[in-house]
């Protein structure tokens, strides 16, 4: 168990995501970096998709009310345990008592804190992420705050050899346009009714993430998207990475919490294996994006799938050598 | 030459496709080829420790900085407390700890940043206090 | 309005099918019946209705789309009008002032004043297309044409529970507090969904909301 000692906001309970509710006009929610949280588990030996805290705004910090092992990954937040320095991407054994400090980020901006197990609260609609606009999932369906106690699934001595870290996925899978770290993109239905110069624009220029960007959506600045003539689109089902363009020109990326339907003319979509690299690109930072074949899209998926799987079987051998 | 290190030494061949090698100590000299899966992969935290240097665990890439950070662990002239992090030994995605057995004064970095490291290799000069 | 199906990728997540034709219940009874027939489809995860469109999540997406697209097209050829027909849930609005933040806007663009707007807006049975935007909203149908207004320029950031919204040529009673690009012109109160019950939502599609005018704010 640990609870939050700082003031903070903005921190949930977050998973894979709740899938098959979209039905009902449940979104998925879910972690915006599901790579560094499939990490963060991988390192504890939890399943994949073991609930977690995604952190967004820093300082964070929390007290071990018992022992427990547990992950930082994501961005690297100058994590300390009891003053002393954890590297970034890395699992312990901490201890009853000790006080786990991140700092603010020196490279990407939502960190994962991954305990023994997974984070103990009730599945709902078969996810533990947290439905902030529903109300319920993760701990009541609420950001996390100042007081709040939190169980692991397996608290204690982890039996697992710990001390160990991972390579960032950001330097695993490198993708960036002239110096500026860049998502894949596929057109999407409306994509030809847009201005030729708007859409030459869109590929050509850089991003800007507003600070009106959060997990519904991240509000770009640039050269406006254009539509040839106005369009009203009916409403219909929307997935995470969507790019709608409000009648300002000013495109909005749905994320994680986005709304699972819109009726906004949609230029294209950022494709799911990239939407972690968004999920770490922090506020009032420069974005590119790629056009890419729907092909590319399916293969990049599989990409980070294998990334996971040999992390997975480095560790697997790591903890049979040491055992032997 | 232990178990350990031979199966280390045939991880090391198959991470990094080569068809074979070669090592060399005082007494020992030992030859592999690839053919047969690899074996497992085993570096304890804490640094081999002969005379006063600190030699490396295992078979990877000797990492003096943290690929997401600026600053190297330690510099010539820092004082380590025993199990200190001062260095990381990278195999594939896996990054494994080198740390400081005792209390310790950096002397000297033997291994540039980056070089691919056998098992046993000196790659830090220390001097133990008196 | 198209006059052929049209479906394009929304990324590598999710096919969209739109009907062609007029927003009408017959087209969205044809697609509650393909959602049926393409949600047991191995590919699909989720089958999505929309208003008179339907988005299909994948499970894994494949390598190839003709196959599966050429399925859709077939199926929709083929699909005959689900006539669901559920429950009727009436509900009382209050009209404009507080509750009707963008009243002025919907009077501005369809040269009609609010006592007509009210009661244009009570005036039909609205069947429930489909749910989505938030827990337990529901896209109604049947809205009357003259009330059209376009989806705002720059959407609000939060409109309580209850509010009964106009976007483009579709109305909506939404569920709980949040964003929204619509214009509102009143409230009603109502339960919409409960995270503990199975279903979750109160209302699906088939079932019809009647809004009567409890009171006009002027």
């Amino acid at each position: 168990m640990i609870e939050i000692l700082s003031a903070t906001a903005l921190a949930t309970v977050q998973d894979f995501g709740r899938f098959g509710s979209l039905g009902y006009g449940v979104g998925t929610s879910g972690a915006m970096d599901h790579l560094a949280l499939a990490l963060g588990n991988l390192l504890l030996g939890n399943p994949e998709d073991a609930a977690a805290i995604e952190i967004p705004l820093f300082p964070f910090e929390v007290r071990l009310l018992q022992d427990c092992a547990f992950a930082v990954t994501g961005a690297a937040c100058d994590a300390t345990l009891d003053g002393q320095p954890l590297p970034p991407n890395w699992v312990c054994q901490g201890r009853e008592g000790q006080v786990l400090s991140l700092g603010y980020p020196t490279s990407g901006s939502r960190a994962y804190l991954c305990l023994a197990g997974g984070v103990d609260v009730p599945s709902v609609l078969g996810s533990r992420s947290t439905q902030l606009r529903g109300e319920f999932g993760g701990l009541d369906g609420r950001a996390l705050q100042q007081g709040d106690r939190l169980g692991a699934l397996h608290p204690g001595i982890s039996p697992l050899p710990l001390d160990v870290g991972v390579l960032a996925p950001g330097l695993a899978l490198p993708l960036q346009v002239d110096g500026v770290p860049a998502m894949r993109v596929l057109p999407a239905a409306e994509y030809e009714r847009f201005q030729e110069a708007s859409r030459a624009a869109f590929w050509a220029g850089e991003w800007k993430i507003t600070t009106q960007s959060n997990r519904y959506g991240y509000r770009m600045e640039g050269q406006p998207l254009l539509p040839i003539a106005p369009m009203e689109i009916r409403s219909h089902g929307i997935v995470p990475g969507v790019i709608q363009v409000p009648h300002g020109g000013q495109p909005i990326i749905q994320m994680r919490d986005a709304q699972p339907s819109g009726g906004y003319p949609k230029f294209g979509s950022v494709i799911e294996a990239d939407l972690w690299r968004l999920g770490q690109a922090p506020i009032g930072g420069k974005v590119r994006f790629i056009e890419c074949s729907y092909l590319e899209a399916v293969e990049a998926l599989e990409t980070n799938r294998a990334y996971l799987r040999e992390v997975s079987r480095l560790l697997e051998l790591h903890r049979e050598g040491v055992k032997a | 030459m232990t178990l350990e290190e031979i199966r280390q030494l045939a991880l090391w061949l198959k991470e990094h496709h080569l068809a074979g090698a070669e090592m060399s100590r005082p007494g020992v000299h030992l030859t592999l080829k690839r053919g047969a899966s690899a074996g497992a992969v085993a570096a304890p935290a804490v640094a081999v420790v002969e005379d006063q240097v600190l030699r490396t665990t295992g078979l990877g890439r000797l990492l003096l900085t943290h690929p997401q950070l600026d600053q190297p662990f330690v510099a010539v002239g820092d004082q380590l407390s025993a199990g200190q992090l001062v260095a990381l030994l990278q195999v594939g995605e896996l990054l494994l700890p080198l740390r400081a057995p005792r209390a310790a004064r950096v002397v000297d970095v033997r291994v540039p940043c980056g070089t691919t490291v056998g098992y046993g290799e000196a790659f830090l000069g220390v001097e133990y206090p008196a | 309005m198209n006059t052929a199906p049209v479906i394009s990728l929304l990324g590598s997540s999710a096919l969209l099918f739109e009907a062609p034709g007029e927003l009408d219940l017959a087209p969205q009874q044809r697609i509650w019946r393909l959602a049926l027939q393409a949600g047991e489809w191995p590919e699909i995860h989720e089958a999505v209705p929309g208003m008179n469109n339907l988005m299909l999540t994948f499970l894994t997406p494949p390598r190839e789309l003709n196959g599966l697209c050429q399925r859709l097209l077939e199926a929709w050829e083929q699909s005959q009008p689900l006539p669901l027909e559920g429950r009727i849930v009436e509900l009382p609005v209050v009209y404009g002032g507080e509750f009707g933040p963008h009243m002025a806007d919907v009077i501005a663009h369809t040269g009609l004043d609010i006592e007509t707007i009210a009661n244009l807006h009570c005036e039909p049975l609205y069947p429930v297309y489909a749910l989505g935007s938030h827990p337990g909203y529901c896209y109604l149908g049947g809205m009357d044409p003259r009330l059209a207004t376009p989806r705002r320029q720059v959407p609000v950031l939060t409109i309580g529970a209850g509010s009964v919204s106009i976007g483009g040529v579709q109305t909506g009673v939404s569920a709980s507090a949040g964003p929204s690009g619509w214009n509102t012109i009143g409230r009603t109160e109502m339960a919409f969904f409960d995270p503990a019950q199975t279903p979750p939502a109160i209302l699906r599609p088939g079932d019809f909301l009647r809004l009567r005018i409890e009171r006009i704010i002027r």
